[in-house]
């Protein structure tokens, strides 16, 4: 592919172009994916970062794209040579903004030149690493093509070859400063001897083995006091030629970085974070896969997944979280999750949720192999804390919004919804649940339902039971696996007593530790 | 520029032979506090030195000798020698001529300027060194002194000390700080040297064709102004600073070091005297390699004794060539204790290269004195007591090594005598069998009967003589154990 472009390459989008600034998500905080932006963009400052994980592909083409981006940034080596140009690209910005805080121009200038120094030493050597590595998605392809022609182009290379040439220059100056008292007299070198040099030759013999050292170690700021900037000026004023050129070159390329290039590194930002992140969970051990992401429902599948979010909390204290596998073939659309409480549902559906919205986002998801719809948008319907603002109540609040998604909910949507309606009775809840459930189905979206009501689980052909398990010597032991089969068939009464830890077994193991 | 008056390579050792917690013992057993303070004179200085070098024994007899050499040499010419120490003491006294101001020690070119004031004040001293050497070094015949008097000759010629003297001179910027320095990051100086500013003549400077370039001056007012200034000059000086700084402790080392030898030399010289107005003769030992043992003394006298009492004083004659256990036996108060100590000390000051009080003496050199004395200040608890021997005997045992010396007083007595005897052969033989000295004085007849017969040439038995009526010579001669040690006479003096 030549290097002219259509459109500017874009790094992240698949066909350039720039879609604005998404908005985050409702579903953020319910599938604990704020902790985990959180983690991954901890350095962004400008929020630049954390927005693109707001993004999602457009299509199952973009998934594809962004996904062999990351799989040949898992080669260490290209890895490396894009993070060294990202830090390089930062240090440009970082001696550019100061440069613009500086008062003194010769001062300005003088960070400004290091800037392009950086940047053009920084472009060339990512060419020369990126011309020896394995590509293998366009994405990086077409950024390498790119990269030759900039380098190749004569905008570059006069670019570059001024600013050596003048860097160069400027680096043999060297000049005298004569203090005496209150007068400094600043004048050229003219190959005075190095006087500490002779000093140490005279005083030789009078040298120990093991002599402390006297040297102070004098801190060095990169701003200059008013006596260095009136020596500076001076300095310029013998120097006319090369401080004019060095002026005359800083004007001319006052924009020297070009946009694609930083496009490019800030775009890149948005994998090599994501990276980072999830390295400290493969050493680990924990599984990361690409995903098979399709456009309509094609059966979902997943295997060994885990809440990422938990996963980051545990590593802490050295813990892994439990693994679980999940499928909906066929006709099935709707994940039923019952069980003991504070078993692992609500891990569960944040789980699935999480999967989905990274897929979507084109990243390896936390599974060791997965199949997932592309979502047009994942609706999250958690319990809320009550607000006393709302001319609501609790239960009404939450009709609201499980009316807001089922009408803005399509076939390629997925709701996740977690212990919905339990501010009312047993029977209402039942009531009310049957309804949305039978909704969703006509909806023919994928959903997961976090309930205590064991009826829903069969009551429709697309529903699925899953149960989360305990262990058989101990009943008050979770296992937090998930497994396909039919739930419990509890009593209500049993169940609620269960909800809230009264069953008979577990209250006496409760009363008599 | 090192003395290497004690030692030809310069590198005599500081620490003691014997560990830290062992040394106060042997020093109270062989009463060494006596001979350092006639060698200290009322000076506290000179005490100390004598004690480090005292304890930190020399066993090359090479260096024995070259020491030995350097205190004739100091006998010879002590005058000069006072001299010498004189301006040692006066070196050494510099930092407190010098006003530090201890604000400026973080800033280079305050730390050059206090440097250059004290070497101004040190190279006096060496100007004073240099002219002792040109009126007398010729006087002086030891090896130690030649090459000392060469080095001071070579390393402080009039050449040098008068390009000293203008560096210095130069160093306290009398025409303002000169320093380059290179553009660097932002525009910034960096890379900065120091350099010595051309001199002009005044009509140059009148006339202005010194200048080229371009100046300013700062405002009297500007605070901020003269901080930077000094700080871009610092940058400058820092070498400069370091170079001189340390120029500065290696002289006043040299000087330390001069003055710590030469101490160590008059204190000797101090108790020579001290002895000498006694009548007792002093000799120069003859140091041997460490095997085979040998010892030869005649008219060996016990300083500590000596410088104590105004009674004359007898002196010992013993002959031990490959002897490696002595033991004395005898009547009490027959001079037993005070053979063993003049033994320890006189070993001693022979590994530190003086003389010692006797007619003439040779040993060969160990490698470290230990005693184990019976220790009065324990008379009075008899329980216990041998265990306190036992206990001190172990950590002797830690330290003590092949080729070292050991006495012993009356060691393991604090038990009935047969027990005192099996445990005082256990430990005699193991310590000749490991190569160890053993001098050891008792009163436990069954110990020394049974090793006498054993009829052993490396073993020698010595008994405190008593004439027929009852009186000590102080003198100890080669003879068997008796089984009595007359304690009955001393009863019968006392008594009446």
């Amino acid at each position: 592919m030549t290097g002219q472009l259509t459109k500017p390459h874009s790094i992240f989008y698949e066909y350039g172009g720039d879609r604005g600034i998404p908005d985050p998500p409702d579903c953020l905080a319910d599938l604990l994916l704020d902790h985990i932006l959180d983690a991954i963009a901890a350095d962004d400052v400008s929020g630049d970062l954390r927005r693109m994980f707001y993004a999602r592909a457009r299509n199952t083409d973009e998934v594809a794209y962004r996904q062999r981006v990351f799989r040949d940034l898992a080669c260490d080596q290209t890895r490396l040579s894009i993070e060294t140009f990202t830090r390089a690209v930062a240090t440009v910005r970082d001696h550019l903004g100061r440069a613009t805080k500086l008062w003194h121009p010769l001062q300005r200038q003088g960070w400004f030149l290091q800037a392009i120094d950086v940047y053009c030493r920084a472009v060339e050597r990512l060419r020369d690493e990126l011309s020896s590595a394995d590509l293998n998605s366009s994405g990086l392809r077409e950024f390498r093509c790119y990269l030759y022609d900039y380098t190749d182009s004569p905008e570059f290379l006069s670019l570059r070859n001024e600013t050596e040439s003048i860097s160069a220059a400027m680096q043999q100056i060297r000049y005298t400063v004569h203090i005496t008292g209150l007068h400094v007299h600043v004048d050229h070198y003219r190959d005075e001897p190095d006087y500490s040099a002779q000093l140490a030759r005279v005083f030789d013999r009078f040298r120990h083995e093991a002599a402390k050292d006297y040297h102070v170690r004098i801190p060095d700021y990169p701003d200059m006091n008013h006596v260095e900037e009136q020596i500076l000026d001076r300095v310029a004023r013998q120097h006319p030629d090369r401080f004019q050129r060095l002026s005359a070159h800083c004007a001319r390329y006052t924009n020297f970085v070009d946009p694609t290039l930083d496009r490019f590194a800030n775009e890149i930002r948005f994998y090599l974070s994501y990276l980072h992140f999830i390295e400290q969970f493969i050493d680990a051990g924990l599984p990361f896969c690409y995903p098979t992401v399709t456009p309509t429902f094609r059966g979902i599948y997943a295997e060994d997944a885990f809440d990422l979010a938990l996963a980051a909390k545990q590593r802490s204290e050295g813990d892994s979280p439990v693994q679980n596998d999940f499928r909906l073939t066929g006709r099935e659309r709707i994940l039923v999750i019952t069980g003991p409480n504070q078993g692992g549902k609500t891990t569960f559906a944040r789980t699935v949720g999480q999967l989905a919205y990274l897929a979507a986002l084109g990243c390896p998801v936390p599974a060791s192999s997965a199949t997932l719809m592309l979502p047009d948008r994942i609706f999250t319907h958690f319990e809320r804390q009550e607000h006393l603002t709302h001319l609501h109540g609790k239960l009404d609040d939450e009709l609201l919004r499980i009316h807001e998604i089922l009408a803005s909910a399509t076939n390629c949507s997925m709701i996740i919804m977690n212990e919905s309606f339990s501010s009312t009775t047993i029977v209402d809840a039942l009531q009310i649940s049957t309804e949305v459930i039978h909704r969703i189905a006509a909806t023919d979206c994928v959903a997961l339902c976090v309930s205590f009501l064991d009826e829903l689980a069969d009551l429709d052909p697309s529903c699925v039971s899953m149960v989360g398990g305990v262990s058989p010597d101990d009943p008050t032991e979770r296992t937090f696996r998930f497994t396909r089969r039919p739930a419990d068939g509890l009593a209500y009464a049993i169940a609620l007593a269960d909800k809230y830890g009264l069953s008979p077994e577990i209250l006496l193991r409760r009363v008599a530790r | 520029m090192k003395v290497r008056l004690l030692h030809p390579d310069g590198s005599a050792a500081r620490s003691p032979t014997v560990p830290a917690h062992l040394a106060p013992l042997v020093e109270a057993d062989l009463e060494l506090n006596a001979v350092y303070r006639a060698m200290a004179a009322g000076d506290e200085y000179l005490r100390q030195i004598a004690r480090d070098v005292l304890l930190s024994s020399v066993t090359d007899p090479y260096v024995i000798e070259y020491r030995q050499n350097v205190l004739a040499d100091c006998e010879a010419n002590e005058p000069v020698v006072q001299r010498l120490y004189a301006i040692a003491v006066e070196a050494s006294q510099t930092q407190r001529r010098i006003f530090l101001g201890g604000l400026f020690t973080k800033e280079p070119t305050a730390i050059l300027r206090r440097g250059v004031r004290m070497l101004d004040l040190l190279i006096e001293n060496l100007h004073s060194l240099r002219q002792v050497c040109d009126q007398h070094a010729h006087e002086f015949d030891s090896d130690g002194f030649h090459q000392f008097w060469t080095m001071i000759a070579d390393q402080l010629d009039d050449g040098y000390l008068g390009a000293l003297h203008a560096e210095l001179a130069e160093l306290e910027l009398p025409r303002g700080t000169l320093l380059s320095a290179r553009i660097g990051l932002g525009n910034k100086g960096c890379d900065y040297r120091l350099h010595r500013p051309a001199r002009h003549s005044w009509w140059e400077r009148l006339t202005g064709a010194d200048r080229s370039g371009a100046g300013f001056t700062l405002d009297a007012r500007d605070q901020a102004g003269a901080e930077a200034l000094t700080e871009l000059a610092g940058r400058a000086t820092n070498d400069a600073a370091n170079t001189i700084s340390q120029a500065v402790d290696h002289v006043q080392a040299f000087f330390a070091e001069l003055r710590q030898e030469l101490g160590f030399y008059l204190g000797s010289l101090n108790l020579q005297r001290a002895l000498r107005s006694r009548g007792i003769p002093t000799c120069y030992p003859t140091p041997t390699p460490r095997s085979p043992t040998r010892f030869r003394c005649e008219g060996l006298r016990d300083i500590a004794l000596c410088l104590t009492t105004t009674a004359p004083v007898v002196g010992n004659d013993v002959e031990a060539a490959e002897v490696d256990m002595v033991m004395i036996t005898g009547a009490n108060e027959g001079g037993k204790s005070t053979f063993l100590r003049s033994r320890g000390s006189a070993q001693l000051m022979m590994q530190a290269g003086m003389f010692v009080a006797a007619e003439s003496f040779t040993a060969n050199v160990v490698d470290g004195v230990y005693t184990h004395f019976k220790r009065e200040e324990d008379a009075a608890m008899i329980h216990g007591k041998l265990d306190e021997e036992l206990a001190r005997m172990s950590q002797l045992a830690d330290a003590i090594g092949p080729g070292c010396l050991l006495l012993c007083n009356e060691s393991f007595a604090s038990t009935n005598e047969r027990e005192g005897a099996q445990i005082a052969r256990g430990v005699i033989d193991a310590l000749t069998a490991a190569g160890v000295i053993v001098v050891f004085v008792t009163h436990l007849y069954d110990l020394a009967q049974s090793l006498f017969d054993r009829r052993d040439p490396r073993h020698l038995f010595l008994r405190a003589e008593r004439r027929d009526d009852g009186t000590r010579t102080y003198r100890l001669i080669p003879a068997a154990p008796k089984a009595t040690s007359h304690g009955l006479d001393s009863f019968e003096r006392i008594f009446g």
